[in-house]
């Protein structure tokens, strides 16, 4: 490895790990966070530990500038003291809002130490509590990236077309804040992000490049939360899925959730608006979060890891990859009772709904 | 950037009672981009704190919009733990998040409980309940690190007149 590529690598912790969760991961993929845990936990053999105290890092108040700095640090600080409670010094952040706001954080308290003190002193002055630094700190891509080929050793389904042999072609979308900010602390920098195109590699896939790769989701915090600018948001995802269209992906893989919301609801209402799809063969392209990605590729259940609950069917990437599925049990309850269905669901791969 | 380099205190007023600085998305694509390293998001952030704090949000018609923010994310934080919680996410209000969204917030205790024992319950896992210790926690801090004034600020700088026409936005 040249001197350059290892200024694109970063400290990614062996084991023993505090897991802080995501709010919108947690909302729209409700099945991702406990399977990334029980990947580490039961394939990896890592250890990960869940605070039930810990909450929100307020990310989302804080980009659309309704908490100020300094709350949101003592907030931070807040979760870095349960993590010294419970005798944890490696972090993983599922959210990657959180993760460039806990990398902000930490960059902000390098540099002015004095502004770290004035956060211990507010912490200690709510909550009696005392913090230490992560010793490593790191997304949740960043730990499959790390096993990427130790997941791959115990694939039971690569990402190839089971019948035609061919790797799928991957669209790998890196959140904005997961290195944009601070490259260093993202796997390949801002400019050459590895940590989704290492997974979708060492599992069989091909990487497509595309002129919009990079281009934001359209999340813009405020301007999706509030009603009348949720058209910034649209014609963002827009602009990316306009421009992978040519290229017919077979699957979008995001790290951050919101992107991975984004790029999988805008699907559905740009078809609503104007009868856009963007996958190949009329057919919306199937997003997962690179958890969820794992989850396929070591062979766990779709419904139990929860990929109904995505706008886009997955059916269709479920069939190219030859993983079986019982259709009745896709809107089932923790016991098997069927709760009903989803009304109107327009794509073709959605085989119920046609 | 060079405008704010420049400091001018009316030019900067000016800057802060308008639109502009709320058509950001905070995205930061501009570090990487910026040949002097800049991050004209973290500017637009800063300025639309002072804006907020110092009422000069309410000449601006997205500036107002800002106690709707304040009034559905802020009080998801301190009611729930959550910035966003699937009981506050109205489909009515959600339209292009789609019929699976509707589905899983008309179950939601079947949909995510199929996923964690533990939804809306105590303890760790997937959108646990927040503990009221926890809650009054972040409610202490937000009180001690100024969040609460500036929320009081949003409030009664959004009652008042201004150009003859009520400024309020909910």
């Amino acid at each position: 490895m040249t001197k350059y590529w290892k200024d694109y690598q970063k400290e990614i912790a062996e084991d023993e790990f505090f897991y802080v969760r995501s709010c919108i991961r947690q909302n729209f993929f409700p099945g991702a966070e406990n399977l990334f845990i029980d990947i580490l936990r039961n394939k990896l053999g890592k250890a990960i530990f869940e605070d039930a105290d810990h909450t929100t890092c307020t990310g989302i108040g804080y980009h659309s500038d309704i908490v100020p700095l300094e709350t949101i640090m003592t907030v931070v600080a807040r979760q870095f003291a349960l993590m010294k409670e419970r005798g944890y010094k490696n972090m993983i952040v599922s959210c990657v809002t959180s993760f460039g706001i806990y990398s902000e954080i930490l960059d902000l308290w390098k540099h002015d130490p004095a502004l770290k003190s004035k956060i211990e002193g507010y912490l200690k002055e709510a909550t009696g509590r005392t913090f230490e630094e992560p010793g490593n700190m790191v997304h949740a891509s960043d730990i499959l990236y790390k096993f990427r080929q130790e997941i791959a050793a115990q694939a039971r389904y690569r990402l190839v077309n089971h019948e035609t042999g061919q790797p799928l072609k991957v669209v790998d979308h890196i959140g904005c804040h997961y290195a944009k900010t601070f490259p260093e602390r993202g796997v390949g920098g801002a400019e050459f992000p590895q940590v989704l195109t290492g997974l979708i590699r060492a599992w069989g896939g091909e990487t497509v490049d595309y002129p919009e790769r990079r281009h934001c989701c359209g999340f813009g915090f405020r301007q999706y939360i509030l009603q009348p600018s949720r058209g910034y948001s649209i014609s963002h995802s827009r602009t990316k899925l306009e421009s992978m269209k040519p290229y017919e992906p077979d699957l979008i893989v995001a790290n951050c959730p919101g992107c991975s919301m984004f790029l999988d609801r805008w699907q559905y209402t740009l078809e609503e608006t104007d009868g856009s799809v963007y996958g190949p063969a009329n057919e919306k392209i199937p997003v997962l979060t690179h958890e969820e990605l794992a989850g396929l590729v070591l062979g766990y259940d779709p419904w139990e890891i929860g990929l109904q609950t995505h706008q886009v069917p997955v059916e269709g990437l479920l069939e190219k990859m030859g993983i079986p599925y019982d259709p009745e049990k896709k809107y089932t309850d923790r016991s098997g009772r069927v709760i009903g269905h989803p009304e109107k669901i327009h794509n073709s791969i959605c085989h119920e709904s046609r | 950037m060079n405008l704010v380099s420049e400091g001018d205190d009316e030019t900067l007023i000016r800057i802060m009672s308008e639109d502009t600085i709320w058509y950001c998305g905070q995205c930061m694509s501009c570090k990487p981009r910026c040949p002097r390293g800049n991050i004209p998001g973290v500017v637009i952030q800063i300025l639309r704190m002072i804006s907020q704090k110092n009422g000069y949000f309410i000449h601006s018609a997205m500036g107002r919009q800002q106690l709707a923010v304040k009034r559905s994310i802020g009080h998801n934080i301190l009611e729930t733990g959550y910035c966003i919680h699937p009981t506050r996410v109205n489909p009515d209000l959600h339209p292009e998040q789609g019929p699976v969204w509707e589905w899983m917030s008309d179950n939601a205790p079947e949909v995510y409980g199929r996923f964690d024992k533990n939804y809306d319950a105590s303890g760790p896992g997937l959108l646990r309940r927040i503990s009221p210790e926890s809650l009054e926690e972040l409610d202490r801090i937000f009180e001690v690190t100024g969040c609460k004034n500036l929320w009081e600020t949003l409030e009664t700088e959004s009652e008042k007149q201004i150009d003859g026409k009520f400024a309020k936005y909910d």
